[in-house]
């Protein structure tokens, strides 16, 4: 059972995100079982997967909903002429793209786990979604374009974001992007070891919405 | 060898110890620069954009140089000391220095600031080579160098006196 959970999670996570994958993964087990399937989902799936672990922790404290809020990241975008996504959060970019004016283009480049099928990933946008790859990313680049990833944590000097991150935040890059957004998406902290995830400095993003509490 | 014979009135100090990374740049106050190059890109968050590559990010010799000569400029060039702060309406784009593979299929690759010619075609006696060469020198390698030598020809083009008539 175990074995088949993890192999449900792995594929839900690569195309839907791990944040919102776990929240679908921590809704279905609280309502078949209450805290008690929460509890043991954790305990079941918590070390190989540090994002679910963190959000069967908020469901515990009592968080019945995401944080995916459009209006955290909006003001950081106005006036912005693309939007260039490194990694996949469907919660966060549905409420997002539902927000954005519809004349703004977005990309999401095409990194990240090996089992992810992106054109099926982006059909769920239904066209609202330009797929790019890590080559041609910076076909997008200008003075109002922004590149933007999702923070699954805060520490110090450091954020915890998908190692693609670090693939595409080079000084080169970095110098042709208006901004480089982080959109922190759990408030909680990650008491598992954050595999999957890497330890970037703070400061390879220009900003990070909300703001850390 | 004889030692060097010592010179009374010169002190032969150890080679200068460089500051702390941590340290060299506490002169830098961004917010200041910023309010000084207003009238030269009035946008807030292009400013912003400009400040970060030529302030913000790189080296930290060339961030501190660049904060220096800019600010020192940017002072001497203030509205009242000569002509009325306005951006450069004429010039020429800046590129970004993307992948020579992307260049031709990038729509928005320059940045938010125009290199001004005037003093540069002065300069070059009306020789548009010439100028076209002077283009070149400023505004190749790093956005670093690029933006901040935009910035500067910007703000001697307003120290300089008017060729026009």
């Amino acid at each position: 059972m175990s074995a088949l959970l993890q192999q449900a999670f792995r594929t839900a996570a690569s195309e839907l995100g791990m944040a919102s994958a776990a929240w679908l993964f921590v809704r279905e087990a609280a309502a078949v079982n209450g805290d008690d399937g929460v509890t043991a989902l954790r305990d079941d799936m918590g070390r190989l997967w540090p994002v679910l672990d963190a959000v069967g922790a908020a469901w515990l404290s009592g968080a019945r909903m995401p944080l995916a809020q459009a209006d955290d990241v909006l003001p950081a975008l106005a006036g912005v002429s693309r939007l260039v996504v490194i990694g996949m959060e469907s919660l966060w970019l549905d409420a997002l793209l539902a927000a954005l004016p519809a004349a703004t283009p977005v990309g999401l480049v095409q990194h990240g786990d090996p089992m992810t099928h992106w054109t099926r990933v982006a059909d769920n946008y239904h066209g609202r979604m330009t797929l790019l790859q890590l080559a041609d990313f910076q076909t997008w680049a200008g003075p109002r374009s922004v590149l933007m990833t999702f923070v699954y944590g805060q520490s110090h000097q450091q954020v915890y974001v998908l190692p693609s991150w670090l693939r595409v935040c080079g000084p080169d890059v970095r110098l042709q992007f208006r901004a480089l957004l982080g959109w922190r998406i759990l408030d909680v902290p990650l008491d598992i070891y954050p595999r999957w995830l890497v330890a970037a400095q703070a400061d390879t993003l220009t900003d990070v919405r909300p703001a850390p509490c | 060898m004889h030692p060097k014979p010592f010179h009374h009135g010169h002190q032969h100090k150890p080679p200068h110890a460089p500051f702390s990374a941590s340290n060299v740049l506490n002169f830098v106050d961004e917010s200041r620069l910023d309010i000084l190059l207003a009238p030269l890109v009035p946008d807030a968050a292009d400013r912003a954009f400009v400040l970060r590559c030529v302030v913000g990010e790189g080296p930290l010799h060339h961030r501190g140089a660049n904060y220096i000569l800019l600010t020192l400029l940017a002072q001497a060039a203030a509205p009242g000391r000569s002509a009325p702060a306005r951006p450069p309406t004429a010039g020429v784009a800046v590129p970004m220095r993307l992948p020579p593979y992307l260049t031709e299929s990038v729509d928005e690759g320059t940045y938010p600031l125009l290199l001004p010619t005037g003093a540069l075609l002065d300069l070059a006696g009306g020789d548009q080579n010439r100028l076209a060469a002077m283009i070149d020198c400023l505004t190749d390698g790093p956005s670093q160098h690029a933006l901040a030598n935009v910035i500067m020809v910007a703000l001697i083009e307003r120290l300089l006196p008017s060729t026009q008539p």
